[in-house]
């Protein structure tokens, strides 16, 4: 009767996967092509740019990055600053002014915005230069909530779900771990 | 509830406690109990275990003060979430609702802080006015009624996983004291309630019933003698007081935001850390002119709930962190106050 189950988690350690997908890089970005670039996903946006948009959203992935987590979830988690911003335009500034700093940062850098430089450890290193700012903090506090409560990605982290209405983990494995040496 | 007291606002004989949980839930009932007419007045509203979400943001959303805070200092809360409200709970039952559940008596020299520690800079240190031994039948009496596990031979939680990654690794460098702690959790059916299912949520309000919570235990008890009215939505702004300095009642908001008043004999200030001092604060009169109970000045400073600190791993394996209860288990080799580690305390 337990509960117990594959886990859903992926294996493949961040570290590996960005060694591993580094060769195939070119090749995407090829893909991806200047017509399809990023801001393409942002169309609808009212109050801030596509590429206010497209910049937030990728910050949202090199702040938090999860490799088995696709790009709908980090513009699901950005998307409301949009609305935010048409609300207040304080906000709007903010957020105008935050994505002006990167992009200044970056083209000082590797004179390309932030959205296109291509190497995730510079864009880090990027927003480590405006971390202490109001912007990174508001976009970074955020995320905590807009990314890790969608539910529809628990699964992926490998939460099982609430257990409560199952009578609790008591019979599905609250105590089921079985690799420790000493036990 | 049906038997649940009412008492009119101009009964000056009701002693009125203004909070629900741990404090004034529990003195609440123990009053009705010796015949004493009691109106609890409490802020927030009231639950009951079906309403409790295992969904920590709702969770929060419906039982925790929403107020925006400040925090200010050097902590890493004041530097990532300054507004944060606090997660102190608004609702009948009070924190009790959210407490985790650890009931650990003090030790001997933590009632000394300040004799054993010394002068410590930034800090404003006070040894209490009783010792171990004084408050002892105290503790009992509290382990006795809350059903701590390890005490008055209830057996102890059993281990949830990651209680055992925990004693592997405390095993592994020397820890002899490790164990599921003393938990007001019920490990055995107790007091009308039943025994931990390992939900996990603690923190969000016990759907088992097994935590102790005033909600659910002190509160009904202290209803059922007829003698106590539990009023939610009620939250107190203001404490009266006459020429002499005597108190005379409160004034409190009801649910619609119209001011109440409600007379008493005495009143009992049981808010937690940020809403006691707040109402003290905001009682000042020509009288007592630093609010009340301040003779002293201290009210409102020296703020200090919980010192924790947080540490996270990945493992290699799957340990389901979240199956169970929250707080699994502790470490109790370290608590000593041992200066040479760097620091005082334990």
């Amino acid at each position: 009767m337990a509960m117990r189950k594959i886990d859903p988690r992926v294996k493949v350690t961040r570290r590996n996967f960005l060694q591993s997908s580094a060769a195939a890089a070119p090749a995407a970005t090829l893909l991806a092509g200047a017509a399809f670039g990023p801001e393409s996903a942002w169309a609808d946006a009212t109050t801030l740019s596509p590429h206010v948009m497209a910049t937030l959203t990728q910050a949202g992935r090199d702040i938090y990055p999860h490799d088995q987590i696709g790009d709908a979830a980090y513009r699901k988690a950005v998307s409301h600053w949009d609305t935010d911003a048409a609300a207040t335009p304080a906000t709007a500034e903010m957020i105008n002014d935050g994505v002006a700093s990167l992009d200044r940062e970056a083209k000082a850098r590797f004179g390309t915005d932030y959205i296109t430089v291509p190497s995730e450890m510079d864009r880090v290193a990027i927003l480590q230069a405006v971390e202490s700012g109001a912007f990174f903090k508001a976009v970074r506090a955020d995320l905590v909530v807009s990314l890790y409560n969608q539910k529809e990605l628990w699964p992926k982290f490998g939460y099982e779900g609430p257990s409560a209405q199952h009578g609790g983990y008591l019979h599905h494995g609250f105590n089921d771990i079985d690799w420790l040496s000493s036990v | 509830m049906a038997s649940s007291a009412k008492f009119a606002q101009t009964d000056d004989s009701v002693f009125v406690i203004v909070g629900s949980g741990a404090g004034g839930g529990t003195l609440g009932n123990e009053l009705a109990q010796k015949g004493v007419k009691v109106v609890i007045l409490e802020a927030g509203a009231r639950y009951s275990i079906p309403d409790f979400m295992n969904d920590e943001w709702p969770s929060f959303q419906q039982l925790a003060w929403t107020d925006p805070r400040v925090a200010s200092g050097s902590w890493r809360v004041a530097k990532n979430f300054p507004n944060l409200p606090a997660w102190i709970v608004k609702a009948v039952g009070g924190t009790s609702i959210h407490w985790a559940g650890a009931s650990l008596r003090f030790g001997e020299w933590e009632f000394k802080a300040k004799s054993t520690y010394g002068d410590i800079a930034g800090a404003n240190l006070l040894d209490w006015p009783v010792t171990l031994e004084e408050m002892a039948p105290y503790y009992a009496n509290a382990e006795y009624r809350m059903g701590v596990n390890g005490t008055n031979g209830i057996p102890h939680l059993p281990g949830n996983n990651n209680f055992k990654v925990m004693q592997a690794g405390a095993t592994k460098i020397g820890y002899q004291t490790v164990f599921t702690g003393n938990m007001a959790i019920n490990s055995l059916p107790r007091d009308g309630r039943g025994s931990c299912e390992q939900i996990g949520f603690c923190f969000q309000g016990c759907k088992s019933g097994a935590k102790w919570s005033t909600l659910y235990t002190e509160i009904p008890k202290g209803e059922a003698t007829g003698n106590l009215e539990v009023r939610p939505l009620s939250q107190v702004l203001h404490i009266e007081h006459d020429s002499s300095g005597k108190v005379t009642g409160v004034v409190y908001a009801d649910a619609t935001g119209t001011l109440q008043r409600q007379k008493a004999r005495a009143v009992a200030v049981a808010g937690n850390s940020l809403e006691s001092p707040r109402l003290l604060l905001n009682s000042a009169s020509s009288m007592y002119p630093d609010g009340l109970a301040n003779s002293s000045g201290q009210v409102g400073k020296n703020y200090m709930r919980h010192t924790t600190g947080s540490v996270y791993a990945s493992f290699d394996k799957p340990v389901h962190m979240y199956r169970g209860t929250t707080m699994a288990g502790i470490i109790r080799d370290e608590s000593t106050n041992n200066p040479k580690r760097g620091f005082v305390g334990g």
